[in-house]
C-alpha cells in the first residue's frame, strides 16, 4: 500500500503557507467541500506530495526527519491519512 | 477616434530629464465629467489632477494637493470615496497614481524603457504602447473567470499592469514601483465578535446603511439621482433606505428583459415598488451582447468584459436619457454574506480550488483540448500569483471595474453604499447558526416591513439572456472560430466548436455551468484576432 496526494484537493504555496504557520485548506473534490488542515497534517500532506506513491514506513521516516513532526506517533499518521483518503485528499494505490 | 475619452497619460522617459513639467502638462489629458468633478491643481513644481469624491470625510482639493507633497499617502488610506489622483513632482522627477479603496476607478498603466502610459481604459493604454505579448497566466484564468476572484496588477497583455485598488504607483523614469495604501491582512486578522442575535445585527445593519446613503445623498448637491431596483434583496433594501432617508424624489429603475425573469420579475418589483411608494420605470429590451458592435468593439479593446454588459450599458443610456446623474446601486450587497474568517489567508488556496470546482461544472473538454486543460489546472502556476488583499470582496471590485465603462460614457455615476470598508467590517460580525453563516433569506426573515414574501425564496441565476442570445449568434461564432488563433495554438478544439454550431448541435453550450464560461472564451479569441499579440511559447 502506497499514498499520493490527489493534486486537485491540495496546493502548497510555500511563502503563502509559512505566513499562515504552516495551516491551510484542503479540497474534497467528490464533496465539493474545504477541509481546514492543521500544522502537522500540512506537513504530512507535502511529504506525500513531494514523493508520491510513498508507502507508510518511508512516510513516517521522514516525518521523523523533519522537526514540526520528528516525535509524531504513528497510529496519529494513520488516523489523518484514513480521513484524508475518506475526503479524497490523498489516494491509496495497492501496490508501491 | 472614440467618441467618449477617457484620461490619459502618455510621457516619454526622456522628458524626465528635460522639463517634466512642460512634457507632463503636454501629455496629460484629464476630460470633464460631471460626478466625480475633475480637479486640476498647477503650481510651480508640481501639478494635482483627477477625479476626486469622499463620502466619510470632507476634504477639498487643496488638502489632496497637500497630502501629495507631503507624500501623506496614508490619508488617502483613510478616505471612503471614489477617486484617481494623478501627482507630478518635476522637483524630484516623480509621478504618483493612486486609486480609492473600492475599484470605481480602473486604473491601467504600461512602462516599458521608452514611456509610461496610464489610463482608466485599458484600450488607450493598449493602443498607446508598440509591443503587446499575451499573458498566458491571465488567458488561462479567463477560461474559468478565476481572474475576477484574485486581485493582482497583471492583464491579458504582459507589458500592461493594472493599479489594484488603494495602491500607489510611484514612476521615477525607468522604474516603477507599487505600495499598497491599506493593510487588507490587518483588517482581516482582526479579532471577530459575533452578533448572537439576528435582530441585533440586522437592525444595526440597517441603521450602518441609513447613515452610508445619507453620506452619499449630502455629497452629490443637487444631482438627479435613481436608484436600481430588482425582485432580489439587494437594490430593494437600497431603495428601500433612500426612500426613508431622502428629501428628494426620485425614479427606480429595473431591467426586467423576458429572459431575466428568474432574477428580476416586474411583477413582484412592482408589488415591492407599490408597499414602499415608489415610482419605477423598466427597462425591458433584450438585447444579447454578441449581437452588438458596441459589445464587440469593447471586447476588442478588452477580452474581459461582463456578459450583461451590453444590456447594462443599454439600460444606463435609458437613465441617462432621463436626466439621472446618479445611481444608487445593490452591488457589493451578495458578497456581504457568508464572509468567511479565513478568506483572506488562503485566497489563493482557493482560487485553485475554484478553478478545479469550474473546470468539472464547465464541462472544460467541450472547448478546450487536453493540453490546455492540463495548463489551467497546473497547480505551479498558483504557486507564483501575487494576491493584493482587499478589504472589500475581490468580486465586488470587479464588479466595480465592470461598471466603469459604462458608467463613464453614459455619464451615470454608480453609488454603492455596500461597496463600502465599514459595512463590510459589521458583515464580518453576522451572528452563526450551527458554525455556519445565516443565509440572505434567514437573516431577514422578520423583516417583513421591508421585503415582500416572495422575495424569500432563492432566485435562480441570471444566465437567461445567454441562453436566449448563443442561438442567435451562430454565424458570428462558426466564423470566428473557423480562424480560431487558440485552435492554431492548440489549446481550443475550434473545429468542434464550427462543427457543433454548424450543425446546430448546441444545447450543451447551453448549460448553466459551460454557458457560463463560453462567453470569454468568445471574447479572447475575438480580442486575439482583432489585437496584433504577440503569443510566446508555451
Amino acid at each position: 500500500m502506497s499514498y499520493s496526494v490527489n493534486q486537485f484537493g491540495i496546493i502548497f504555496i510555500p511563502e503563502l503557507d509559512k505566513k499562515n504557520g504552516y495551516k491551510t485548506i484542503a479540497y474534497d473534490v467528490e464533496k465539493d467541500e474545504l477541509i481546514k488542515i492543521n500544522m502537522i497534517g500540512y506537513f504530512i500532506l507535502k511529504t506525500i506530495d513531494k514523493n508520491p506513491r510513498i508507502s507508510f514506513e518511508d512516510l513516517i521516516d521522514r516525518l521523523r526527519e523533519l522537526e514540526e513532526t520528528k516525535n509524531l506517533n504513528f497510529l496519529k499518521v494513520l488516523s489523518f491519512l484514513k480521513k484524508m483518503v475518506r475526503q479524497n485528499i490523498v489516494v491509496e494505490n495497492e501496490k508501491n | 477616434m472614440r467618441k467618449i475619452e477617457y484620461p490619459l497619460l502618455d510621457l516619454k522617459f526622456k522628458d524626465f530629464e528635460k522639463d517634466l513639467e512642460k512634457a507632463f502638462k503636454q501629455s496629460f489629458f484629464l476630460p470633464k465629467n460631471v460626478f466625480p468633478k475633475e480637479f486640476l491643481i498647477k503650481e510651480k513644481g508640481s501639478i494635482c489632477g483627477g477625479y476626486f469624491a469622499c463620502y466619510n470625510k470632507t476634504v477639498s482639493t487643496e488638502e489632496i494637493n497637500e497630502f501629495c507633497k507631503n507624500r501623506q499617502w496614508d490619508k488617502f488610506g483613510q478616505l471612503i470615496g471614489d477617486f484617481i489622483i494623478i501627482f507630478c513632482d518635476s522637483s524630484t522627477k516623480e509621478i504618483f497614481v493612486l486609486t480609492d479603496l473600492t475599484g470605481k476607478f480602473p486604473c491601467y498603466f504600461s512602462h516599458s524603457t521608452k514611456q509610461i502610459v496610464v489610463s482608466t481604459d485599458f484600450g488607450m493604454v493598449k493602443d498607446s504602447i508598440t509591443q503587446r505579448t499575451l499573458n498566458i497566466d491571465y488567458a488561462l484564468d479567463l477560461f474559468t473567470w478565476s481572474n475576477v476572484l484574485l486581485i493582482t496588477d497583471q492583464t491579458i497583455i504582459s507589458e500592461i499592469h493594472q493599479l489594484p485598488p488603494a495602491t500607489l504607483l510611484k514612476v521615477t523614469g525607468e522604474d516603477f514601483s507599487l505600495t499598497p495604501l491599506l493593510d487588507g491582512e490587518k483588517f482581516w486578522n482582526k479579532k471577530v465578535n459575533r452578533y448572537f442575535s439576528v435582530e441585533e445585527y440586522t437592525n444595526d445593519f440597517l441603521e450602518l446603511l441609513k447613515k452610508l446613503v445619507m453620506e452619499r445623498l449630502e455629497k452629490i448637491d443637487n444631482l438627479k439621482f435613481g436608484c436600481d431596483l430588482s425582485s432580489g434583496f439587494d437594490s430593494p433594501l437600497v431603495a428601500y433606505t433612500l426612500k426613508k432617508v431622502s428629501k428628494t424624489p426620485f425614479t427606480c429603475y429595473s431591467q426586467a428583459p423576458p429572459q431575466f425573469i428568474e432574477d428580476t420579475d416586474p411583477k413582484h418589483v412592482l408589488t415591492f415598488a407599490e408597499k414602499h411608494s415608489l415610482d419605477v420605470k423598466f427597462f425591458t429590451e433584450s438585447i444579447y451582447p454578441y449581437l452588438s458592435k458596441h459589445d464587440l468593439s469593447a471586447t476588442a479593446d478588452n477580452p474581459i468584459q461582463s456578459p450583461m454588459g451590453e444590456i447594462n450599458y443599454a439600460y444606463q443610456e435609458m437613465l441617462s436619457d432621463d436626466g439621472v446623474k446618479l445611481l444608487f446601486k445593490g452591488e457589493g450587497g451578495d458578497e456581504l454574506y457568508g464572509i468567511e474568517e479565513d478568506s483572506a489567508k488562503y485566497i489563493l488556496q482557493e482560487n485553485y480550488f475554484y478553478v478545479v470546482r469550474s473546470s468539472k461544472r464547465s464541462d472544460s473538454t467541450m472547448f478546450l483540448t487536453r493540453g490546455a486543460e492540463k495548463l489551467v489546472l497546473d497547480r505551479s502556476r498558483f504557486m507564483k500569483k501575487k494576491s493584493y488583499i482587499q478589504i472589500l470582496s475581490e468580486t465586488a471590485i470587479w464588479v466595480s471595474w465592470f461598471i466603469f465603462p459604462w458608467a463613464w460614457e453614459t455619464k451615470v455615476w454608480p453609488l454603492m453604499p455596500f461597496a463600502d470598508p465599514r459595512i463590510v467590517a459589521l458583515a464580518r460580525h453576522a451572528p452563526f447558526k450551527n458554525k455556519k453563516s445565516y443565509s440572505k433569506q434567514e437573516l431577514w426573515k422578520n423583516h417583513d416591513e421591508i421585503f415582500l414574501p416572495v422575495q424569500f425564496r432563492k432566485k435562480g441565476s441570471p444566465v437567461g439572456l445567454q441562453k436566449y442570445g448563443l442561438p442567435r449568434t451562430s454565424k458570428f461564432i462558426i466564423s470566428l472560430f473557423k480562424k480560431s488563433i487558440l485552435g492554431e495554438i492548440g489549446w481550443v478544439n475550434s473545429k468542434k466548436i464550427v462543427e457543433d454550431f454548424q450543425a446546430e448541435r448546441i444545447e450543451k453550450y447551453l448549460e448553466d455551468g459551460p454557458i457560463t464560461y463560453f462567453n470569454p472564451l468568445v471574447r479572447l479569441e475575438y480580442f486575439l484576432q482583432n489585437n496584433n499579440i504577440k503569443i510566446p511559447n508555451i
